[in-house]
């Protein structure tokens, strides 16, 4: 079976910067795959060519064996900063993707109150931006994400910003989301222990941007929060950081 | 009403009756400076007859039409210029050199051209009222997001929807802005143009009086222009704080 997305020989210059030389990469259909690396990496700049918002420089990348130009209809990008409109409120922003593909129903407005249940946030649905907190903005832009029922997710730290506790809550609500969606997810992260609770694969790239070492995490989804404090689950991440170590020098 | 509004009144009552004493004291002619209270007096008296209002009724045309004029031209040429960069830098040597140019000097040329009749004064005033709202737009929807755009790209958006979805919403505060600029110049636009050729208006009534040296007269004329001022300034912002208070909003950015 051929993958549903793949990498073929990725290069990207920036001017003289050599991002990617030769990244090759492959992704199953219902895989979770987190992707893990230092800051500067070119992490950002992987999902951008995924997103078809930026043409690599040489190489190709492939959904369902086509080629991308530009944005695919079944993808859906979660930026590294939550981006939303501050004179929409919740429901409206949750709203855009939709609007800007057809005209809005009822059953749109339904559906997204429903992804804003999903979310916790059902009661702030007439709030503004600005008068929301950083955890509820990184929500609405998950909302917002699930609303298209994407096939493809990208998610580009999305909980980075955000403290411990309200990051944790938001993984266990993005695992209970994805196995009802079935979404396809590319997650980029620098926390490994997240990375090991919510993939089935987990990446590392190094300062040369190259695919350094793979590991697959044998637990199945979806996973219960107890899971983190199980043996094996603390030694898979001990190994990852080992190696993530050997490869920083 | 907030301690600060009853402040402001007190301030004006209180300069009034300084004003008023002061040329009751020192005995200043009427020519020179008259007393609030003649002032009054006679606001009331030429707005009673009627006089006044035929004049401010003309005005008000001239204000009116040179505002929507170059409304229209201005947000209308500024929305096209916003959509090529090569226009843009065709074009701005000249926005630049029309910017520094005193547009009321043109009066007595315009005058020339098109008689004393309404034509010249709304000409004028929609030159006036042009610039700013020429600017404003052109800076309003040339400010580019990078995160949103990347959003709207990321979303398939058409070039058509980034403009009404994105650009507008942001050049929205902006295109007020340069309403409420516009709307006021083009007052003073409207009035400037009548002390050159001509019989009718607010600023016609202004020289005529200075002519005849009848000094309340012409206070009171000023009076209605800068109240006239004030409505249409006050008129778009209460439009732009029942309607457009949204578009204001921006992200805090402590957490
Ligand atoms: N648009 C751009 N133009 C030039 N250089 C860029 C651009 N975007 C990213 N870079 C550079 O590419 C490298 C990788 O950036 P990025 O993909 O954002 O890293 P990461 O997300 O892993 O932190 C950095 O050195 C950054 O300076
Ligand atoms: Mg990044």
């Amino acid at each position: 079976m051929k993958p549903f997305i793949e990498l073929q020989k990725i290069g990207l210059d920036f001017g003289k910067q050599t991002i990617f030389e030769d990244l090759n990469l492959q992704v199953e259909a219902n895989e979770f795959i987190s992707i893990i690396g230092k800051s500067g990496t070119g992490k950002t700049t992987l999902i951008r060519m995924i997103a078809g918002l930026l043409a690599p420089t040489s190489g190709r990348v492939l959904i369902n064996g086509e080629a991308i130009t530009e944005p695919h209809k079944e993808i859906t990008y979660v930026f590294q900063k939550p981006v939303l409109l501050e004179w929409r409120n919740l429901l409206e922003n949750v709203l855009l993707p939709i609007e800007l593909e057809r005209k809005v129903t009822t059953k749109d407005i339904d559906k997204a109150k429903e992804v804003l249940k999903l979310v916790h946030l059902e009661e702030d649905q007439a709030k503004y931006p600005h008068e929301c907190s950083g955890g509820m903005v990184s929500r609405v832009s998950l909302a917002r994400a699930l609303i298209t029922n994407p096939k493809i997710l990208l998610m580009d730290e999305p909980f980075a910003a955000l403290d411990s506790i309200t990051k944790e809550q938001l993984q266990l609500e993005l695992t209970q989301i994805i196995s009802t969606y079935h979404s396809t997810v590319i997650f980029i992260t620098h926390d490994i222990q997240e990375a090991v609770f919510l993939s089935d694969r987990v990446v590392l790239i190094n300062e040369n941007s190259n695919k350094v070492n793979e590991f697959i995490v044998p637990f199945p989804r979806p996973r219960h929060k107890d899971l983190k404090f199980e043996p094996e689950f603390q030694q898979l991440i001990k190994q990852i950081y080992e190696s993530l170590e050997m490869i920083e020098g | 009403m907030k301690r600060s509004h009853i402040f402001s009144v007190v301030l004006f009552i209180l300069v009034l009756a300084a004003w008023e004493l002061t040329v009751k004291l020192r005995d200043i002619p009427e020519l020179i400076l008259p007393k609030p209270t003649v002032i009054v007096e006679n606001l009331y008296r030429n707005i009673m007859s009627g006089y006044l209002l035929d004049h401010a009724k003309v005005t008000l045309i001239e204000i009116l039409g040179g505002f929507f004029i170059g409304a229209v031209l201005g947000i209308g040429l500024g929305f096209l210029v916003s959509r090529s960069t090569f226009l843009k830098e065709v074009l701005h040597p000249y926005i630049i050199a029309s910017q520094a140019m005193p547009k009321l000097a043109l009066a007595p040329l315009l005058t020339l051209w098109f008689g004393y009749g309404l034509m010249p004064k709304i000409v004028i005033t929609a030159l006036i009222s042009f610039f700013p709202l020429f600017e404003s737009t052109v800076a309003g929807l040339s400010y580019v997001d990078k995160d949103k755009l990347a959003l709207f790209r990321s979303l398939r958006a058409t070039r058509y929807q980034i403009l009404m979805k994105l650009r507008l919403p942001i050049a929205l505060p902006y295109l007020m802005s340069g309403l409420r600029v516009a709307i006021v110049l083009s007052v003073v636009g409207a009035a400037v143009s009548e002390f050159i050729g001509a019989n009718q208006g607010l600023g016609a009534v202004i020289t005529t009086a200075m002519g005849m040296m009848d000094t309340p007269l012409m206070f009171s004329a000023f009076i209605l222009l800068t109240l006239i001022g004030i409505l249409f300034y006050q008129m778009i912002a209460i439009i732009e704080s029942s309607f457009l208070k949204k578009y204001y909003f921006s992200r805090r950015n402590d957490d």
